[in-house]
């Protein structure tokens, strides 16, 4: 199942979006690579073995010879140098990459020296919105030269109902790892509050972003939210007996400012957030956080 | 033995179970348990245990358990950090034992004394109905298996009651986590003598 030809095509114009920003490190144009070997570097992952197999760079591997992070790295001590690099500098990503044992991951950015960032945290619970059933739809959006390795980048938290006291506990962990090549684009964690009635119907609370630190170790962080008005009176009129008052389209608006002089919105309440942020390889780029 | 060129990195954990606030309800016991990705092994230590049973004193409203908790983990990678996962139990009006809470926190990141205090919740019944057979045979819903709640999938069809708190400490050693390029803590707070002592949930 050779899906990395097909994902190649989609390859091309993000590698030249993601060298647009400000550099860390230049990957070299990938050289074109045998079948076989990529579909054997794909299948050693596959019998993905459990004990941590990191391998430090050696010292006769070339600084220049940096490697794509979206090539997939299959190796071991006893191959060549010259070989590992040439299957290591494969066209495409594919989703098993994203997807694959995590330990792979890290050996291929220890490998590559790329600077990663891992976030590591909680989404504690929310307070001060006028009822108490809340659930969170959240997600994480990053700028281009930005990778997943591993972790989910949305999702949804559970419905609390809390019993004592005002605030709504999720306890819904983050675990996201990242790797890039710019500053530009750090991750945006953005949420939707919504509300669950006894009856099982759903209302939007709230709207909120907030940008992952950007220095590392443990922040307790509070995300404001906010509404988007209806119109006429007797839109809200509605909103007040009915419920379901307006929502937007589409997600970016929550955390992009180019189009928003349109809403009108209100405050709504918080949402407490405990991150812990890991940076790996940013003092080798010069990058003082 | 050190090695100037680690491959692993590890993490101490010591601390206890300390206590637990939960308004409504006396004689608890809790179990513990640790959730962790793939890249991490403990080396040593108990990763699961069972506390002893306690009651409220009188007049003070807190219930205290004073449970130790020691492990060591190793890792190549932070993704998959650990995760302690609490579950509280206790008897109900019958004399069966449910569940009163779970609730899981990620082990503190940073080296230091830490103090958190996690919020615990109960699955929910779907009905009222289902609540009433419930709480009559004295089997209220709960999770089959606790590590759910130390995971971000499939938790957005549950719905969930929280009521009460668990108090830990934690005594955070981690070992050539810098040697491998990881930072936890920025300089400028290492610089001024900033440490974080008491966390808060």
């Amino acid at each position: 199942m050779p899906r990395h030809a097909k994902a190649r095509s989609h390859l091309m114009p993000l590698r030249r979006k993601a060298h647009e920003g400000i550099g860390l490190c230049s990957a070299p144009p990938p050289t074109p690579v045998e079948e076989q070997q990529t579909t054997r570097s794909r299948s050693s992952l596959a019998h993905g073995s459990s004990q941590c197999r990191v391998v430090r760079p050696t010292s006769a591997a070339a600084p220049h010879q940096e490697l794509d992070v979206w090539g997939k790295v299959q190796y071991s001590a006893a191959r060549p140098a010259s070989e590992r690099y040439r299957a290591a500098a494969h066209t495409g990503y594919s989703r098993a990459a994203l997807a694959g044992t995590s330990n792979d991951q890290a050996a291929k950015a220890a490998m590559t020296l790329m600077a990663e960032l891992h976030i590591i945290g909680q989404i504690i619970g929310a307070t001060g919105f006028p009822q108490n059933s809340l659930f969170c739809k959240w997600g994480v959006h990053a700028g281009g030269a930005w990778r997943l390795l591993s972790g989910l980048k949305e999702g949804q938290t559970q419905v609390d109902m809390p019993q004592t006291g005002d605030m709504a506990y999720w306890s819904h962990p983050i675990d996201l790892h990242y790797t890039t090549k710019g500053l530009q684009g750090w991750p945006k964690l953005h949420l939707q509050v919504w509300h669950q009635d006894s009856f099982g119907r759903c209302q939007l609370y709230g709207y909120g972003y907030i940008h992952v630190p950007s220095s590392p170790g443990q922040h307790r962080l509070q995300c404001v939210t906010w509404r988007p008005l209806a119109g006429p009176w007797q839109d809200q009129l509605a909103e007040m007996f009915v419920g379901g008052g307006p929502q937007l389209r589409t997600p970016d608006l929550i955390y992009s400012g180019t189009d928003r002089y349109r809403l009108h919105t209100v405050g709504m309440g918080t949402v407490e957030l405990e991150l812990c942020v890991i940076l790996r390889h940013f003092d080798r780029y010069g990058v003082e956080s | 033995m050190t090695s100037n060129n680690p491959s692993v990195f590890l993490l101490m954990v010591n601390g206890q179970i300390e206590a637990a606030d939960f308004p409504e309800y006396d004689d608890l016991y809790c179990k513990y348990c640790f959730v962790y990705g793939h890249d991490w092994a403990p080396t040593s230590g108990l990763e699961e245990g069972i506390s002893q049973i306690t009651s409220k004193g009188r007049g003070s409203q807190s219930l205290v358990w004073n449970f130790p908790l020691d492990i060591t983990f190793k890792s190549t990678n932070p993704f998959g950090w650990p995760q302690i996962v609490v579950s509280v139990y206790g008897p109900d009006t019958f004399g069966n034992d449910v569940v009163r809470g779970y609730g899981a926190v990620h082990i503190p990141f940073t080296p230091g004394k830490h103090t958190k205090t996690i919020p615990m919740f109960v699955p929910e019944s779907t009905s009222r109905l289902q609540k009433f057979t419930s709480w009559l045979m004295g089997r209220l819903p709960e999770f089959t298996d606790p590590k759910v709640v130390a995971q971000g999938e499939g938790r957005e069809v549950t719905r969930v009651r929280s009521q009460g708190f668990v108090t830990l400490q934690f005594n955070i050693v981690t070992k050539d986590m810098k040697k491998l390029g990881y930072e936890t803590t920025s300089e400028h707070s290492a610089a001024t003598g900033l440490t974080r002592t008491s966390q808060q949930l």
